[in-house]
């Protein structure tokens, strides 16, 4: 365990997140875990950008942003390989039902579900 | 009977033995055939029912009967039949389906084809294709009737379960043809209904016995036929019967009264023989004692004997000829006051009488006479003439004409019965058209039928009453094979064809030969009156000539003598042996007949008056010459009808030429003395003969006077006799009139009581009023209601109207009156709650003349009340936004409310009666079935939610409720189908659905964004006091931000309420140091609003802690305007701090100003520039209006 703590720093870590004071705390949590943070941003077409074009590790996505879905950005992400959490409010039913099964982070969370969840995807 | 000669010819040819043996039948196993005697064939016929019944026969029948059986069943016409297979498993005979021209072989069973006629001719059958129309297809009939021509006495009918009549006719014909006739009894001895029934009503089928006994049954009576077959000659009656013939007419005279001894012997014996074959008694002594044991048995024979076949217009050429010819002449002679009578005797059950009647009232109204017509119909079968009088006649009626049925005929249930005016033309009456005394003065007798059953003596007897019965010039009809025989003088042919005669006026025919004993000779009462009228002296004058007038008879154009002259006729005659008979040349001495011949022949040429002839006879070796005179007489009456008197003369000189007289001469003296004494003993004797001459004359002339005398008395004697048969003759016309009266008087009786009944029964209350309003006559409910009593017939109804709210009563029944209409009313006996309607009716008189009216009360109180209700659940069902649709269990719709209507689209009146399934979409029908059918096992379907169609093609979501529906015995005859529109209701779940989950979210985001809030104020505050003021305002802010959301469902805010809320929250604003000036009103949506209000927030926080709100002097301009040019148009915010202290840039960027800076820009795009003055803090916050921010509100706009 304390040999992949040491392993996942320095990965970056792509955040985004259109509640700005959410976004700051994710970013500050990360930081403090020793990922670098990509982002944070809180449009769709920056978020895309971002996931098609930076060298990513991992990312946080919030499904909605701003009454939009981010469903391109987890789209791209996947065909990315790149693993992700979703950050979501959203209860289970209120989901569709193919992200119902992908690692998720249920809002509010604090410092430790966060390390918890980009460990487990990272392992993957 | 018509049939007689062809049956004697069949039986002949039946007598060579069948060659042929069936097929497929063990020849070891076929009974032994008499050679004589042919195989029985057995007709069964059956409609509903009939296979059951079939099965059952057949199933107790053995298959080596050497019987043949044909069995006729109704059969629906376009369909194949299975009755072959069907029975073929039921029995080990050769089943087949009816072939035309097959020959009919015992042991065989053959079933009538589909849309055929059967029928048999020669043993052999005939199939005939189509059928008839249904209205008269008869199959059992027909194929009974074809059955009985056939076979005769080898026939065998049954008839077996079936609706309708079909098969009576039938049975009436093997019964004549002296077959075996079988009905099926569903219990011991009582007819099923239907077809089975219809038969036994005739009173013709031999046995009613349950189906499983019949083939026993069957096997007995052949076997006796086959033990009898051995004593019949080649004629088929019994050699043994004869001899006890007299016998059993004498039981049967002592038991019924009459006497058949006078009837034809070959008929009796078959009749007597068919008994004996019903009863299955072998040997005729045997029969007797039956007879004598079972008194029943002697009336069963006397029915037998008495079967005849009557339909309406039998024999259709006969009636024409009635129509065209007979009933124009009786009708002729009728003056206005006149009436027509008629007598059929032997009439059995009256068809033929109500035939005749039929025609007569056709006629009358042709000619527009009102006649007053008498139909004597009798007959000695009391039976029959009991159903004569009930006038009812089942069913089809072949031989009368459909427009006949209609016009003449009422129909009631499944019986025609003749209409009134109809029936009352005719009387019946038993009688015995041998035994009584005949009516008389008709116009018209129909005897059809009956002379055929007689030996020739009743014949006679019977034509001779028929000739005093009918008046001068009436008519006579006759069977078709019948004649008058021998009476050719009291009846002339009118038509030989259809046998019509005319009665013939010679006076001297009836009254002689009348049978009634001791009657008289009579004379027509108006030629004696002429006589007695004539002067004493010319009939003394003529009774002295009588003597020397020459003896004459009077004859007619047939050479019968009508009259004798008195006198010494009988010296001309000479009676010749054999037959008695009145004809002159017969009868005349056989010298005198080829004189008496050709005077008669030059009289009746006419042209000699007299004419004279001269001849010779012998009598007693004497030799006398005759002259003969014949002359014609000159009737007054204008008949031309020829009379004449053929005198004999006889010529005196032979008479003197054989006289001789001897002359002797006188001598001897003693002589002359003796002479001399026998002068004086002469003249003695003389004077003695002259004495006793004139006492010989004065007794003539006593003797005369007595004879006259006598003969006066003898005519009056007549007189009396002829009027003694006229009192006998009207007696018992008076008789038969009082027994139809009696007759009609019980069926009266009896109406009246049902009558009675029916309204002591009835609770519905009628009244009967006459034409002025007064009470007739009420039920007993009318009692109970309206406190009437006995009493209040006669009172006018105008009492009961006051008991009502009803006064317009009167007006209505002169209404109903006048116009003939039915007036219907609701009214109420308001004391006591009750609601009737009131149906006002006119009375109509059996002869249709309106007298009054009946008034009927039904209670409809109970009916009110539930109309009341229904048309409350109406209103309810009615006003219901769900669909509430009523339908059977096959689907289609019944009932549609205005929720159905509004659902689906469709009105009431285009869906009604339409299947429910138009509204099932294409694709689940399989569904929709099943619930249909789970419904009518009595289950309820609840929520069923499924997708229905509208009118107009678009699928509806609902949820389906279906409920049987029962009527009052719980089964289950519609179902009742609720439907709710689920649509609408499935949106709204949805939306709510969506609702939560997106309060769920922002609940979650908020608290997010104060987990976030905390943990931030936390990092960048270093004392725990600090950190508690800042959260708390922090919090506040947010807080108030969801106060400020209260535009557009609380998504929006207005800036100014965003800037005034945070900045009243710190106390400013309120002394005028702070100013907002609002250059344009803007609207911010809830994300900018938080953002904004946090930016303002950390502003407010830093200006009281360290800029203009730190002191009394500071204050702060804020302003905003909306530059229009750009696309989206930017909003440009500013705040300007002034006379605070004096101001320096923050050594360290807090989490305030990454507030104010870093999520403004993050959130809005904005440019956030925040410079620190000397004179204050200044912040401009410019970012674009979109539909994520924000609008610019116009002047109209909230």
């Amino acid at each position: 365990m304390s040999m992949q703590t040491t392993d996942l720093r320095g990965l970056q870590v792509l955040v985004v997140e259109d509640e700005m004071i959410v976004a700051l705390e994710i970013e500050d949590l990360l930081r403090d875990a020793g990922y670098e943070v990509v982002g944070p941003v809180g449009t769709l077409p920056e978020a895309l950008d971002l996931a098609r074009n930076r060298s990513l590790d991992a990312a946080i996505l919030d499904i909605n942003l701003d009454g939009q879905w981010s469903v391109p950005v987890a789209v791209e992400l996947q065909r990315r390989s790149i693993p992700f959490i979703l950050a979501t409010g959203y209860a289970d039913s209120a989901l569709p039902a193919h992200w119902r099964d992908l690692p998720r982070l249920m809002k509010p969370f604090n410092g430790g579900d966060l390390a918890k969840v980009m460990e487990t995807i990272l392992q993957r | 009977m018509a049939g007689r000669e062809q049956k004697t010819d069949r039986r002949g040819k039946r007598k060579t033995p069948e060659k042929q043996v069936a097929r497929g039948v063990p020849k070891a196993r076929v009974r032994p055939a008499t050679p004589a005697l042919a195989p029985l064939v057995v007709g069964i016929g059956a409609s509903a029912g009939g296979l059951e019944a079939f099965r059952t026969f057949f199933g107790h029948m053995p298959p080596d009967s050497g019987m043949a059986f044909v069995l006729v069943q109704h059969l629906d016409p376009h369909h194949k039949s299975m009755l072959v297979e069907l029975i073929a498993s039921h029995t080990a005979m050769q089943v087949a389906e009816a072939k035309d021209g097959a020959r009919v072989e015992p042991n065989h069973l053959y079933i009538i084809p589909p849309n055929a006629t059967l029928t048999l001719r020669g043993r052999t059958l005939r199939v005939s294709k189509p059928a008839p129309p249904r209205e008269s297809r008869r199959p059992v009939d027909t194929f009974f009737e074809s059955l009985a021509e056939d076979q005769g006495e080898h026939a065998i009918c049954i008839v077996l379960s079936g609706t309708g009549s079909d098969g009576t006719l039938g049975v009436r014909a093997i019964k004549e043809h002296g077959g075996l006739t079988l009905a099926q009894a569903w219990n011991h001895s009582t007819a099923m209904s239907g077809m089975p029934q219809s038969a036994a009503a005739t009173g013709l089928v031999d046995h009613i016995i349950p189906v499983a006994e019949m083939p026993a049954l069957l096997l007995d009576y052949q076997q006796h036929l086959h033990r009898v077959a051995p004593q019949k000659d080649g004629d088929g009656t019994r050699r043994d019967m004869p001899e006890h013939v007299a016998e059993i007419c004498a039981l049967l005279r002592v038991r019924s009264g009459h006497d058949f001894a006078g009837y034809k012997i070959s008929t009796l014996l078959r009749r007597i023989q068919r008994r004996m074959q019903v009863l299955r008694i072998d040997t005729v002594p045997a029969f007797v004692e039956r007879l004598n044991k079972e008194p029943r048995q002697l009336d069963l024979l006397f029915r037998e004997f008495l079967i005849s076949v009557t339909q309406f217009f039998r024999d259709s050429g006969a009636f024409e000829t009635l129509e065209t010819v007979v009933i124009p002449r009786v009708l002729e002679q009728k003056g206005d006051h006149d009436a027509i009578r008629i007598w059929v005797p032997a009439c059995a059950t009256g068809e033929e009488v109500y035939s005749i009647a039929i025609l007569i009232r056709e006629a009358l109204e042709r000619q527009g006479l009102q006649l007053k017509v008498q139909i004597f119909g009798t007959d000695i079968d009391d039976a029959a003439v009991t159903i004569a009088r009930a006038a009812r006649y089942t069913g089809k009626m072949p031989g009368i004409s459909p427009q006949r049925i209609e016009r003449w005929f009422i129909e009631d249930g499944d019986d025609l019965c003749p209409v009134r005016e109809i029936r009352e033309m005719c009387i019946f009456s038993t009688h015995s058209a041998i035994k009584d005394p005949p009516f008389s003065r008709l116009d018209l007798i129909s005897c059809r039928n009956l002379l055929i059953y007689l030996e020739p003596h009743l014949q006679d007897r019977l034509m001779q009453t028929f000739h005093y019965a009918l008046r001068p010039g009436g008519y006579l009809c006759l069977g078709q094979s019948e004649t008058i025989a021998r009476k050719t003088n009291l009846f002339s042919a009118l038509d030989k064809k259809n046998r019509i005669f005319q009665r013939r006026d010679t006076a001297t025919a009836a009254p002689g030969s009348m049978s009634i004993p001791a009657a008289a000779r009579a004379e027509p009462p108006v030629a004696r009156a002429v006589q007695r009228a004539m002067d004493p002296v010319d009939a003394e004058a003529r009774r002295i000539m009588e003597k020397h007038l020459p003896p004459y008879v009077v004859i007619d154009r047939n050479h019968e003598i009508l009259r004798f002259s008195g006198g010494e006729i009988g010296r001309y005659l000479e009676p010749s042996p054999g037959t008695a008979s009145l004809n002159l040349l017969q009868i005349v001495r056989k010298s005198l007949r080829p004189a008496v011949r050709s005077v008669v022949r030059r009289a009746a040429k006419g042209t000699e008056r007299p004419a004279l002839e001269h001849a010779t006879i012998k009598i007693a070796g004497k030799v006398h010459s005759v002259t003969l005179s014949a002359e014609s007489i000159d009737d007054s009456s204008g008949k031309d009808d020829d009379y004449w008197i053929v005198a004999f003369q006889e010529l005196p000189f032979a008479a003197s030429a054989t006289r001789t007289r001897a002359h002797s001469d006188a001598s001897h003296p003693d002589v002359e003395e003796l002479e001399q004494e026998l002068q004086t003993t002469k003249a003695q004797l003389r004077s003695t003969i002259d004495e006793l001459e004139t006492s010989v004359e004065e007794m003539k002339s006593a003797n005369e006077e007595y004879q006259s005398v006598n003969e006066e008395l003898q005519s009056s004697n007549e007189e009396l006799e002829t009027a003694k048969e006229e009192m006998q003759s009207v007696n018992e016309e008076l008789q038969t009139i009082n027994a139809e009266m009696v007759s009609k008087n019980d069926q009266l009786t009896h109406l009246n009581s049902d009558l009675k009944n029916l309204l002591d029964s009835t609770q519905i209350p009628t009244i009967f009023l006459d034409s002025s309003l007064h009470i007739q006559r009420f039920t007993p409910a009318m009692t109970d209601l309206f406190h009437l009593r006995e009493g209040d017939r006669g009172r006018p109804i105008t009492d009961l109207a006051a008991r009502m709210n009803y006064s317009e009563l009167s007006q209505d029944v002169d209404k109903v009156l006048r116009t003939l209409a039915v007036v219907e009313r609701e009214v109420s006996i308001l004391e006591r709650h009750l609601f009737f309607l009131m149906r006002i009716r006119p009375y109509r008189t059996v002869d249709n003349k309106v007298d009054g009216v009946v008034i009927t009360f039904v209670d409809i109180t109970e009916r009110k009340h539930n109309e009341a209700t229904r048309a409350q659940l109406a209103s309810i069902v009615d006003s219901s936004q769900d669909a509430i649709i009523g339908h059977h269990l096959n689907g289609s719709i019944t009932s549609w409310n205005s929720g159905a209507q509004r659902m689906f689209g469709y009105s009431a009146d285009e869906i009604i009666g339409e299947s429910i399934d138009v509204l099932v979409p294409a694709n689940s029908p399989s569904e929709e079935a099943g619930i249909l059918q789970r419904v009518s096992g009595g289950q309820r379907i609840e929520h069923f939610e499924t997708e229905l169609l509208c009118k107009d093609g678009q699928p509806i979501e609902v949820s389906l409720s279906i409920s049987p529906i029962k009527d009052h015995t719980g089964q289950i005859i519609a179902a009742s189908t609720i439907a709710r529109d689920f649509t609408q209701r499935k949106y709204s779940e949805d939306q709510r659905n969506l609702l939560l989950a997106e309060l769920d979210h922002r609940v979650k985001n908020t608290l997010m964004i104060i987990s976030a809030l905390v943990a931030q104020t936390i990092r960048h505050t270093d004392s725990p006091a600090a950190f508690g003021a800042i959260i708390e305002g922090r919090i506040q802010a947010l807080s108030r931000v969801h106060n400020l959301l209260n535009l557009h469902d609380q998504t929006h805010a207005e800036l100014r309420a965003v800037v005034a809320g945070e900045l009243a929250a710190f106390g400013a604003g309120k002394d005028g140091r702070v100013v907002i000036d609002d250059g344009a009103r803007v609207c911010l949506t809830a994300k900018a609003t938080q953002t904004l209000a946090m930016a303002f927030h950390e502003l407010c926080t830093n200006a009281a802690k360290y800029g203009a709100l730190s002191t009394a002097e500071g204050a702060i301009q804020i302003s905003w305007h909306v530059a229009n040019s750009a696309h989206p148009p930017r909003l440009k915010i500013q705040w300007s701090e002034s006379g605070g202290p004096p101001v320096s840039p923050p050594t360290r960027r807090g989490f305030g100003s990454q507030l104010i800076e870093r999520i403004v820009h993050y959130e809005l795009q904005a440019t956030v520039q925040r410079d620190f003055l000397a004179a204050g803090v200044h912040c401009s916050i410019e970012f674009p209006l979109t539909d994520k921010t924000g609008y610019l509100m116009t002047e109209s706009t909230p």
